[in-house]
Order: C-alpha cells, then structure tokens, then sequence
C-alpha cells in the first residue's frame, strides 16, 4: 500500500516537527514532498525510521556530545604516534591529565554503562579507563621521567577511542549522548526517556513507541473512531496520547486535570502527530541546553531553509558556546534580510528555548531594520563581557534579549558604567563597547520612533566632550575627582534629574574654566535625548580609567 | 542655576540707571558667543519674558545724585535662571567675554571670575524671601502712558502683584499650573519699603524688603529661581531665601 500520508502546517512546535522529520528523511536520502503548507511522504520511508531519528541527531549534533569529546582526541595521539614522543611538553601533559579525567568521568557515568549492555563486545571499557591514571611529575624529575606512562596512556586511550568510534558502537554510545543533551531539551518522560522502561534498546524503543503505532495506524479502517485528533482532526480510538510528553507544554492529564474544560481532557493526538512532534529536536536547533526555532511560516520551503542556515551557522562556528544560538540567529536574520525582499521576513515569530522555558517573540518590520542597521555595533559586542558575583554575562547577548523584547539598554549601559568605575577588575569590555551600546540603543530609539533622527552623532560628541574634560582635569592633576563624579552624574541620569546633572557638569567645566559645549543644550529637550548624550558623556569622562589604575599600582 | 560674576571698573563713578549698563553687557556677552540665541532673546520677540533675572551688589557705595561711586571699583552680578539652557548660555557667554575690556557709557568694565553659586531646596509650602533687586509691582496695558508702579503694601499694589506673578508664573509653568498659581498667596513684611530706581531715563517705584510667599515648592521653586514679577530680566525682583 504506497498511499501518501499528508502533513499539514500547524502551530509552531508542529512546524518545528514538520522541520525536523523533513531533515531526517532527507539526510537519509528519502523523499518528501513539499507544498506551500503541507508536505507529503509514502509510508515506506517509515521503515528504519528509528536508525534515521538517530543518525540525523548524532550527525547534527556530533559537536556538542560527550562522545566527541572523547574521540576528538584521536588526531593527537595519532601525531605523537608518527612524530615519537620527543616533542612532549609540559602543557602536553596538562591536556592529556585533563582528558584522562574527562574520559574516567564519562566512561562510568550511567548513560555509558547503559550504552555497553547493548553494544556485542566482549571489550571492558570500565576496565580500561579504571587502569588509566592521570600523571604527574614531581618536582625534581623533569618530563622525560614520565614518557613512559605517556606512552602507556595513550595506548589505552587509542583502544578506548577504537571501541567508541566502531561505527556500531557509536550508535549506541552517541545515540545516548543525543537522547541526554538534545533529546530531552523538547520532550521527556515516555520512551526511551521513561526511566521505566522495559526496552533498554533504545532504537527498538522508539521504533516500538513511535514508528510502529504510525504504520499501523495508517493501515487501519479509521472510520468507526469517535475521537478527532486534537492537532489534525483525524479519527483516533481513544484519547492516550495526550500531551504530557512535550515540555513545557503538555500536562499530565492524569495528574492535573484543571487544565481542561469540566476536568475532561479531549486534548489527544493521533500517532502521525506523535511521531512528527518526536522529531522537534531536529528542527529546533539546540546548543547545549538553549535552543531557538524561527516559526517563518510562508511556506514550508522558507521554514526549512531560514532553519537550516541557523545550523549551518551554527555548525560552522570553531567554537560552540551557549551564545552561539544568538549569533547564528542574527546572521542568519542578516543573511536572509539582504537576500530577500525584506516585507517577506517581518513578523515573524522566533521561539528561543532558554532556562527550560520557551521564550517568544514577533519580530517586527522595524525591528529587523534596527538589527540590520546596528549590526556592525552588534558584532563588535560579541566577545564582551562582565562577571558578577561569579557568573559570566555577555554584554551580546543581553543587548539582543533587550532588543528582542523591546526594551531600551539605558538600565544595561548604566549598569555597565558602574561596574567600570566600581570594579573594573571583573569588566571585560572597554568604553568602545560602551559606545557601541548606546549606539544601538540610540539607533534602536529611533528606529522605534521614540525618537527623532539625527543628524549630527550626539553620541560620538558627547563622549569626546567627556573625554576633553577629564584631559582638562589630568592637566590640573585632579583626575581622581572624576569618579565621585561620574557617581553623581550617573544618579542624575537614572533619576532624570536634569537639575542635578546640569548643575555637576558646570560645576566640573567652571572648575576646568571651560565652556560648556553645545551638545548639552540638545540633552535639556526630551528625555531621551538626556539620557543617551547624559550616558555618552560619563563614557567619555570614565574612558581610560583603567590605564590610570595601572599607573597607581605600578 | 545662580551664578555670581565679579565685574572689574576702570572708573569708580557709574551711572545710577545700572541696570541698562548691565543689560548691555548681557547683549554684547551673548551676542559674542551666540547671535542666534541672542536674537531669539532680544529681536525675534518684542518683549520677550525670559526666564532669567540678576542683581548687583556694589558694596559700600554711595548714591550720588546722578551717579553711584563705588570705591572698591568693583561689582557682584548675581544671576539665577529657571531655565538651565539659559544658565548654560549665560555662563559660556561670559567665559568667551572673561578679562577682556568692554566699553560701557564711558566706563570700562572687565569680567573677572565666575562662581556658581549653590541653589536651596525648597520643600515647604511658605517661603520667605527676601530681595536681591526690588521687587517692581506694575499696572501695565501696554500703553506706556497709562502704567503705574504701585507699593507691595496697599491693597491694590497688591492685587496687582498678584496679577503680575499669575501673567508670569503661567507662562513659565504652563498652563497645568493654573490652578496652583490661584492659590498663592503673600505677606509683604512690615519693614518692607518703597524706592526709587532710575531705569532707562524714567524713575520707577520699587519695594525692597522681607516677603513670605505661600505656594506649591515648584512655584515658589520657579519664583526663587527666574524672580518675581515684572522687569525681572533687567535687574528686578530677584530673589533670596532668608
């Protein structure tokens, strides 16, 4: 039987599924045919569906797994292998030792040990890497004393690296790796992720829990049903497949029945739907434990394509951080924006999946037009930063987060000068990328209409007339009055005092016998125009800061 | 915004209608360093309220009968502004004029130094001033031949300072601040009395002295800040927190 089994676009987390079961069948060399709202398949490229589920995430995702961790490290054995160990160094040893550990951490964790009962060899990995010891040098002996141990580690390694990259033992071995770093980012709780599951294989529990009711379903007389798919309105026996499975979105019927009109649940999904909702890990592209999906619903043609390059993008970058999902976002956004004509990307809606939540947002005509005109700004952001209270924040990121919801960067250009009069020491942006903010922001204030634009840069003359009067205050030798106040004057922006500004910054140029320059007299209009020359100026007033720090401690 | 300004004479002799010399010295401080904010001061508008006034302090002069000898050959102009563009303006004008000569009326005047002087908070509802510059209460129609300067003391000098303060206050404060402008309301201090100061050839009838004004802080703000009532800008009704 070759009927066509028919898909139709829905809401976003069923286009996220559409997306996904498009790339596994493709990636496998299956055919699916795509219309403007729809896509249509033959049943036979359901069989081996599951290895395809697999193969497609293992491949995509091969950056991000513990299992590349351990194999990536091939090519260097292989090196000391061919060139002899006579080029062995010190931080050579380092990154071996930190290996070491990380291959003794992931070849015990439960997922690995899972992974082995299924896998036919009657090779001991636990053994192995139990008979691996990280190395250390005393002090008196120098490294050649312990080459030999060397020697002996990288021996064991290259086994261990032989059994995980055996093609059938990556299967199983990656194939875990997936279910724990992706997988369960979309949905958790049935299938292989049921912790009490009785299949521990888990290519033979999704073809038994996904792929097989589908055939079956496809294949049976639908007509004597009298429940109605809640996704696609098909007949369906019975309302078990609810929900509950998706995160974040689904209930537990059982458990919570609040959620439903009179406490009867009608909320169910056929098998087809199921399955399609399995496959959102492959179109939601994760890095670690962040994702972000674009709902461009045109057709389905765009929503593949404008997808797939955010994992092009993000596959193509050297380093995968957590902030790779933003930056691909907006080259991508970049991409699409200059290639196409632009009224057929605006608003649309960008789902990101951070914290475990699911965060959206429209993006709106203007509001491309801000990202595209500032992404020369934007992209210079990417490597700042600041710390507080030991966690890491990237100035990027939240800059498009406050973009994305429509908010104005006054409270993070604020936040920023304090931390760099405060505690430079954990700053890692200089006042360039100060500027760069306001910019945006400036931009991103007019492209909003919230203000008018301008002509003149208010920021650049604002910030150089704070970097003319601290050289005014170095000549006079009193630069360390600065910071108290750069204080004030930041309260006074905060508060919208612009009494309180005016009044210190002519106290400052009567004590430099300076005029004050015109600049300010803009400032004096609205509030935003205070605000953004206000900040520009403590900027200026505040750049170099550092230097001066150095200076003293020298 | 205040700013005081320590003005330097050649001579020890200056007319007694001073305030039309240092009038002149605003015109040709801000026509220097700006000619379009003088213009949009002094020629767009005939008549122009601005929002600023000033007062001069000249120390232990004498009050001759044409003229004032000041000894010291010195000068304290005390300036306060509403209006911080205007305070800008004023300070940047007389930065740019700082220890050049200007002729004036057969005097040489040299601005030496500026201070900015620290403004009080007002956050009560009854304030009392005191002058800097008298205080000018004018029944004015537009017609020069009808104005009359009355005293702060009886009624109708009153009544007409009143009207005075409303005229300006609303311009100032727009036109939300109405109602709180109705509401004000004053006690001239007993001691407070009548002068004669000689401004631009004519004498006008001013009041000096104490005067407790009751009203919202922003309003006795403003007052406090832009001077009160008529001819502020050219040297009346300064004010000071006692």
């Amino acid at each position: 039987m070759s009927e066509k089994i028919k898909v139709e676009m829905n809401d976003w987390l069923f286009n996220a599924g559409i997306i996904g079961f498009v790339n596994i069948l493709e990636h496998s060399g299956d055919k699916v045919e795509k219309y403007d709202n729809y896509i249509e398949f033959k049943e036979e490229v359901l069989d081996d569906f599951e290895e395809k589920y697999f193969k497609y995430l293992i491949d995509t995702y091969e950056k991000q797994l513990s299992w590349n961790k351990i194999v990536s490290y091939r090519p260097i054995i292989e090196h000391f292998k061919e060139e002899g160990l006579d080029q062995f160094n010190k931080d050579n040893l380092e990154r071996l030792n930190s290996y070491i550990k990380d291959v003794k951490y992931y070849t015990k964790s439960a997922s690995y040990k899972a992974a082995y009962n299924l896998i036919e060899s009657n090779k001991n990995v636990i053994e192995l890497s139990k008979s691996l010891k990280t190395i250390k040098v005393r002090k008196k002996d120098t490294i050649e004393s312990v080459l030999e141990k060397v020697n002996y580690s990288h021996q064991i390694l290259e086994e261990i690296i032989d059994y995980m990259d055996n093609p059938s033992h990556k299967k199983y071995l990656a194939g875990k790796n997936v279910i724990y770093t992706i997988v369960k980012n979309s949905w958790n709780g049935i299938s292989f992720l049921n912790p009490q599951t009785k299949e521990k294989n888990i290519y033979i529990d999704f073809k038994e829990y996904f792929v097989k009711p589908t055939t079956e379903y496809i294949e049976i007389d639908k007509s004597k049903y009298k429940y109605n798919c809640f996704n696609c309105d098909n007949q369906i026996k019975d309302l078990k497949n609810h929900y509950g499975f998706l995160n974040n979105i689904g209930f537990d019927v059982d458990k919570k029945a609040s959620h439903v009109w009179k406490f009867n649940n009608d909320a169910a999904m056929c098998p087809i739907c199921k399955l399609i909702y399995s496959c959102t890990p492959a179109g939601i592209m994760y890095v670690y434990n962040r994702g972000i999906f674009i709902n461009d619903n045109i057709n389905i043609a765009s929503l593949i394509n404008t997808n797939n390059k955010i994992k092009y993008e993000i596959n193509n970058e050297e380093k995968i951080s957590s902030g790779s999902t933003y930056k691909a976002l907006m080259n991508s956004l970049a991409q699409k924006y200059n290639n196409k004509i632009k009224y057929e990307i605006s608003d649309i809606q960008v789902i990101r999946y951070e914290d475990e939540n699911y965060r959206f947002n429209i993006l709106s005509k203007q509001m491309l037009n801000i990202l595209n005109n500032t992404s020369e700004d934007l992209s210079k952001l990417i490597n700042s930063g600041y710390k507080e209270i030991n966690t890491y924040f990237n100035i990027y990121e939240l800059v498009i987060d406050r973009l994305f919801n429509n908010q104005n960067l006054f409270t993070l250009v604020h936040k920023l000068l304090i931390f760099k009069l405060s505690s430079p020491n954990n700053c890692r942006f200089n006042n360039l990328h100060i500027k760069r903010v306001l910019n945006i922001n400036k931009k991103f204030m007019e492209g909003m209409g919230f203000m008018n634009v301008k002509e003149k840069d208010i920021i650049k003359s604002a910030s150089g007339s704070g970097y003319y009067l601290r050289e005014k205050y170095r000549q006079k030798g009193a630069v360390d009055k600065l910071s108290g106040i750069s204080y004030r004057l930041l309260n006074a922006i905060k508060t919208n005092n612009k009494d309180m500004f005016m009044d210190t910054l002519l106290n400052c140029y009567l004590y430099a016998q300076k005029s004050v320059p015109k600049i300010f007299l803009d400032a004096l209009k609205d509030e935003e125009n205070f605000k953004n020359i206000g900040y520009a100026f403590v900027t200026g007033l505040i750049e170099g800061k550092e230097n001066g720090g150095d200076n003293n401690a020298k | 915004m205040r700013f005081t300004v320590e003005l330097e004479l050649e001579k020890d002799r200056i007319s007694k209608d001073k305030n039309r010399i240092i009038l002149s010295l605003f015109k040709k401080a801000f026509s220097f360093y700006d000619k379009k904010y003088y213009k949009e001061l002094y020629e767009s508008k005939e008549n122009k309220m601005k929002d600023f006034t000033f007062s001069l302090y000249m120390g232990s002069c004498t009050f001759l009968r044409e003229e004032i000898l000041i000894p010291e050959k010195k000068i304290s102009l005390n300036f306060s502004t509403y209006n911080n563009k205007d305070g800008i303006m004023f300070y940047n004008s007389f930065l740019a004029l700082k220890s050049k000569k200007i002729n004036i009326q057969n005097n040489t005047i040299t601005v030496k130094r500026i201070n900015m002087v620290r403004e009080k908070y007002i956050t009560s509802n009854e304030v009392i001033f005191k002058t800097l510059s008298p205080i000018v209460v004018r029944e004015h129609y537009g017609d020069n031949s009808k104005t009359w300067f009355h005293s702060l003391k009886d009624k109708k000098g009153q009544e007409v300072f009143k009207n005075n303060l409303k005229y300006q206050l609303e311009k100032e404060l727009g036109k939300e601040a109405l109602v709180d402008i109705k509401n004000i309301e004053f006690t001239p201090a007993n001691t407070m009395k009548m002068v004669k100061v000689k401004n631009y050839g004519i004498e006008i009838h001013s009041n000096i002295g104490k005067i407790k004004i009751k009203a919202k802080p922003y309003i006795l703000d403003c007052l406090y800040k832009s001077g009160a009532s008529s001819l502020k800008s050219s040297g009346f009704g300064m004010l000071e927190i006692v």
